[in-house]
């Protein structure tokens, strides 16, 4: 629990993982106003951007905070004050990865929310009795855009009068004004009228974002892993070429013998990636999530125990 | 100069030392050998290996502006980090020097792995020529590698014509329709060619073409009838004083997109002045034509390929200096992944933001967004345009220098092109950023508080 | 300093003109916090170093003081062959005393001139050498390489560069790695390097940041001869470090820091001296003739002389068994210096 706390505390306090999590939650929240298309159904770019941007950003954040953790550690020296404690190495790299996991959450929480409000911002066809017409729900993309500069201002005021960090205090307090957002976004309906208390957001966004949480989770494990030898830059050529190797495996590894053989050793990415199921008023199945969730159980699982093992037989220093 | 350039020599060595520019090669290499084995281009032979080149340049450039960028913003910064740069900081040399033996560190990478890049695509390319029947390769030396000089016609002054036909014809005392909304109008209208009707181009070739010389006609037009009639007329090449026709080809069936034409210049008056014409047949044989404004062009000439690839990855390499001064005037400020963080977004969203450049008319429902049927743009509309009009007039003059696809499509990259690029893109578009750089990096303290 | 002794049947004895206290000390006339001795003015040299009233204060991103690290601190170091000792606990200044005359910080109040021109001066950092706390070295360069590197930053020319190279090489003993890389390096074969390093354009002033850090003994010893070597030959030495051995060993001259704020400063020898005190040293004496020259200086000083066996110091000690072994062992493992400056230094 120390270990892990301290982990993501280190993490937190990074200057990159804040500006990360801004350019996700800005690139989603400015989508939906930036549209020309609806491609087909109202709302789908939206959804469908902010699910992209939590994957793609959401592994630089995995790949940052995991060196951060052990590369980072190794090249400053740190790494042989922390091993030399009475504490097993095994759970020094579990220790790490928890850390890790928990920033990873942080981090896609806030995608969710900024998703759930970007699609709601998007243009759609209403039939109100106050208005009929297309209309774009600006006022909540505003709200959204301005948890921002909000949640910076907030910290630069607690860092002048307590010198506390920035970035963590940034980071916490964006999470907070996202969910006040979006708990604002209640009382008013789509047509920026004032309403009754009703949250007027697409629910089933949450399950596709769950799992694209569970890809950066397996994503998390293999970083720890490979930044038990690699600084962070190769880490990151690895990682993003185990995406873009695991999102096509199933077309590049299909048929029989080796080939299938190779389509085991690489995650299927796809299986996470669910977007589509949501077309027409599609919904994602529990059965399902819980398929996926097992198979980024057994994933993570085995990535973790080669890192450990890799840990176990490296050299601190 | 020495210890500039003792800057960028130890730069070149650490980045081979790190591994960086093996690791570079190979994946470029990879990625080059990979895409010849498995690029189709448009089923011809000249087809393919023009894809091919435009597409392994194009990665090429596209890998390596990522990497430069990269690699400048982790520069400064993590010697900073790590305290390296404060024992070359104390030795007699600027800050303004230790600057810009990075960048030209970085420059030499470049150089480096673009030359063995572009002769890694130039054998893939000869392989594939080698594996062509022998019928065509000529056709593939002629249309793909080589190099023509681009001839454009004379400025015909639209908006001149325009803004003459708008006064005779449209403004009336109420003014209906802004010049801005005619203006595109009556250049397609110039451009469209009604069966029966003429379509003239002049044009004056540059002193140093003889006559006999190579020359190709480039032009690609599209249907201006519902039936969709492709181009059948007559093509002509007349002098220019005398009008006395030198050429005549006719067409038939072609069908919409780029057409290629080869011309006989044997005739070319002494002064150099030509006249090209297409006749668009008359009657139910063929259908209206309209030329993409500003597509047509004589390419003359043919030159060898391989100085046109050269002059072509010198204003590359120029493009790669520019995103290595952004990123060393970020690592002059940040840490590493800040640096790259912003050095990064802004590559991104300056290379983004033609997408977002957009006509807004207060009518056109189809562009604005509205919000309860407000006619008018609302302000962050406004505010949004303005900014990414803005971006984009900084960017224009930089993507103007589309040299890796001039060069792909076998037009040349002239030296005068060179010299613009120079003057551009390196002496304005680096110049500022490595100005505001080392200004920057001159006043900063490069030792913290440390007990 | 005392010289290494065998005889084990030598006295000292001390007498003092003012009262022993119970440990057998007499207070010191010459040291008062906050009192500085005056320096001599206007050396016929000149000033290398010169420090007025430096004040520096780190502050954070509002700009409001963080840490008050120099404060109002003056000292003066002459120039030719002085050797002066900046000399202070952990986070008492030294460290950014230096980088301030090094131009790598700027002072918030004061000045600072070295060799006469402002700190932040190119031309005169061309006779600047500079060993900092931690060798910050490039880790894919050899020693060689290096070496090589720094001396084209000083324009020196390739073959002399080449020369010194070799000859600094040979001097800290790594001419056997010269061509592997730093980072392979142990920490105290990496201060080898920062030292060649500090020295490849022959300075007139060397500023040495905690010199002996990460050494042993030997190299110690041999840093301390060749830094009074160099100062023989004319060169200046600055050195900062928070081992007083070291510094009383070698410092001609020193200012003592605090909390940022200058204590003490003057010679060393003078600051050290116990004027009102003295001592001699002789071989032992059979006990009824020591009983007899005692009761002498009793009744001619009217003072309780204080009587024991003076003992060498653990350094000498040491230094003593290691050169001891080294003459019977014939196969030496790890670097060692060379001992000798290399001749273009002295020449």
């Amino acid at each position: 629990m120390a270990l892990a706390g301290l982990t993501t505390a280190e993490c937190v306090r990074q200057p990159i993982y804040l500006l990360l999590t801004t350019a996700a939650v800005v690139l989603t929240g400015i989508a939906p106003m930036l549209a020309m298309h609806q491609f087909g159904e109202e709302g789908r770019l939206a959804r469908d951007a902010g699910l992209a941007l939590q994957l793609t950003i959401g592994l630089a954040v995995a790949v940052t905070t995991a060196s951060t953790a052990l590369a980072k550690e190794r090249s400053e020296g740190t790494a042989g004050a922390l091993l030399s404690k009475p504490v097993g190495r095994t759970l020094v790299f579990l220790g790490k990865y928890a850390g890790v996991a928990v920033v990873l959450l942080g981090f896609s929480v806030c995608s969710l929310l900024a998703t759930l409000m970007a699609e709601r911002v998007s243009e759609r066809f209403l039939e109100l009795p106050s208005f009929t017409g297309y209309v774009t729900d600006y006022p909540t993309g505003i709200r959204l855009l301005l948890t921002i500069p909000a949640a910076y201002a907030v910290a630069a005021v607690v860092n002048y009068r307590t010198r506390r960090p920035f970035a963590s205090v940034a980071f916490r307090t964006l999470l907070g004004l996202l969910l006040a957002a979006l708990l604002v976004c209640a009382f008013f309906d789509r047509a920026g009228q004032l309403a009754g208390f009703a949250f007027e957001v697409d629910w089933r966004i949450v399950p596709a974002s769950l799992l694209v949480t569970l890809a950066l989770l397996v994503m998390a494990a293999f970083a720890l892993a490979f930044s038990v030898r690699l600084n962070t830059v190769p880490t990151l050529a690895a990682c993003a070429a185990l995406l873009a190797l695991g999102l096509v495996s199933a077309y590049l590894f299909r048929g029989n013998g080796w080939t299938a053989a190779l389509y085991r050793v690489v995650p299927d990415w796809q299986h996470f990636w669910m977007p589509d199921a949501l077309r027409s008023g599609g919904r994602i199945p529990d059965a399902y999530l819980t398929s996926a969730g097992l198979y980024a159980a057994g994933w993570t699982t085995a990535v973790l125990a080669f890192g450990a093992w890799l840990f176990r037989r490296s050299e601190a220093v | 100069m020495k210890r500039i350039a003792a800057i960028a020599r130890l730069t070149l060595r650490e980045a081979a030392r790190a591994g960086t520019t093996a690791s570079l090669a190979l994946l470029l290499l990879t990625a080059i050998v990979w895409m010849a084995a498995v690029i189709e281009g448009d089923g011809t032979p000249a087809g393919r290996i023009q894809v091919f080149l435009r597409y392994a340049f194009g990665l090429t450039t596209g890998i390596l502006t990522l990497a430069t960028l990269w690699l400048a913003a982790g520069r400064i910064a993590s010697e900073l980090d790590d305290r390296t740069l404060q024992l070359v900081a104390v030795k007699p040399i600027r800050r303004s020097e230790l600057w810009l033996g990075k960048w030209l560190g970085l420059m030499g990478l470049n150089a480096l792995l673009l030359a063995v890049c572009a002769a890694a695509t130039l054998a893939c390319a000869e392989i594939m020529l080698r594996r062509t029947a022998p019928g065509d390769r000529a056709e593939v030396r002629e249309r793909t590698l080589v190099s023509r000089l681009p001839v454009q016609p004379d400025a015909e002054s639209i908006e001149v014509q325009a803004r003459a036909a708008y006064e005779r014809l449209v403004k009336g005392p109420d003014g209906a329709e802004p010049f801005e909304d005619f203006l595109p109008r009556f250049e397609a209208a110039r451009n469209t060619v009604p069966p029966g009707g003429v379509r003239h181009w002049a044009f004056r070739m540059p002193a140093r073409f003889r006559a006999g010389q190579p020359l190709w006609l480039q032009t690609s037009f599209t249907y201006a009838s519902v039936e969709r009639a492709p181009m059948t007329g007559s093509w002509s090449l007349l002098s220019g004083g005398t009008t006395s026709l030198l050429w005549s080809a006719s067409v038939s069936n072609l069908p919409a997109g780029i057409v290629r034409l080869a011309l006989d210049s044997a005739g070319l008056p002494p002064d150099g002045r030509l006249i090209l014409a297409f006749s668009n047949a008359p009657g139910a044989e063929a259908g209206a034509i309209a030329f993409t404004p500003r597509n047509t062009e004589l390419l003359a000439g043919a030159h060898p390929f391989a100085p046109n690839v050269f002059r072509a990855l010198l204003v590359a390499l120029l493009k790669l200096g520019i995103l290595a001064a952004v990123g060393l005037l970020c690592s002059a400020v940040f840490s590493t992944p800040v640096a790259t963080f912003i050095s990064t977004s802004l590559a991104v969203m300056l290379a983004a933001v033609q997408y977002f450049v957009f006509t807004t008319a207060p009518e056109q429902d189809a562009f604005a967004h509205k919000h309860n049927d407000d006619p008018e743009a609302a302000w962050y509309d406004r505010a949004s345009e303005a900014v990414a009009h803005a971006a984009s007039s900084i960017v224009a003059p930089v993507d103007a220098f589309d040299a890796i696809g001039q060069m792909t499509d076998g037009r040349q990259v002239g030296w005068p092109t060179v010299g613009r690029a120079v003057m551009t893109l390196l002496v304005l578009y680096t110049g500022v950023p490595a100005l505001v750089g080392i200004l920057l990096f001159r006043r900063r303290e490069l030792a913290g508080f440390s007990t | 300093m005392i010289a290494p002794s065998q005889d084990t049947r030598r006295l000292n004895v001390v007498s003092t003109h003012a009262p022993l206290d119970r440990n057998g000390s007499a207070p010191c006339a010459c040291r008062d916090q906050g009192e500085t001795t005056e320096m001599p003015a206007n050396p016929a040299t000149g000033w290398a170093v010169e420090v007025d009233g430096l004040g520096k204060i780190f502050t954070d991103f509002w700009h409001r003081p963080k840490v008050r690290a120099l404060d109002n601190v003056t000292f003066r170091v002459p120039a030719g062959g002085s050797v002066f000792g900046l000399l202070g606990p952990n986070g008492s200044g030294k460290s950014t005393t230096i980088k301030i005359l090094l131009g790598l910080l700027r002072p918030t109040s004061g000045s600072a001139r070295v060799l006469a021109a402002p700190p932040d001066d190119v031309l005169a950092k061309q006779r600047i050498g500079y060993l900092p706390e931690e060798s910050y070295l490039y880790r894919y360069l050899t020693p060689r390489e290096t070496l090589s590197f720094y001396g084209r930053l000083f324009s020196l020319p390739p073959d002399e560069c080449r020369r010194r190279t070799d000859e600094l090489l040979d001097m800290v003993g790594l001419t056997h790695a010269a061509d592997r890389s730093v980072g392979e390096f142990s920490k105290g074969m990496a201060r080898r390097v920062g030292l060649a390093q500090a020295l490849v354009n022959n300075p007139s002033l060397l500023i040495l940041d905690e010199p002996t850090s990460g050494l042993d003994p030997i190299a110690c010893r041999q840093v301390k001869d060749l830094i009074a070597a160099l100062a023989r030959s004319g060169k200046t030495i600055l050195m900062s470090s928070h081992l007083l051995a070291d510094v009383e060993d070698v410092c001609t001259e020193l200012v003592i820091l605090h909390n940022g704020r200058a204590r003490a400063a003057g010679l060393t020898r003078k600051l050290l001296t116990q004027s009102d005190r003295t001592r001699l040293t002789f071989p032992s004496l059979p006990a009824d003739t020591l009983k007899r020259l005692l009761a002498a200086f009793r009744a001619e000083a009217g003072a309780d002389p204080q009587v024991d066996h003076p003992s060498l110091n653990l350094e000498q000690f040491f230094l003593e068994v290691v050169e001891a072994a080294s003459r019977s062992d014939t196969s030496p493992t790890g670097a060692t210096l060379g001992g000798k400056p290399a001749p273009f230094l002295v020449s």
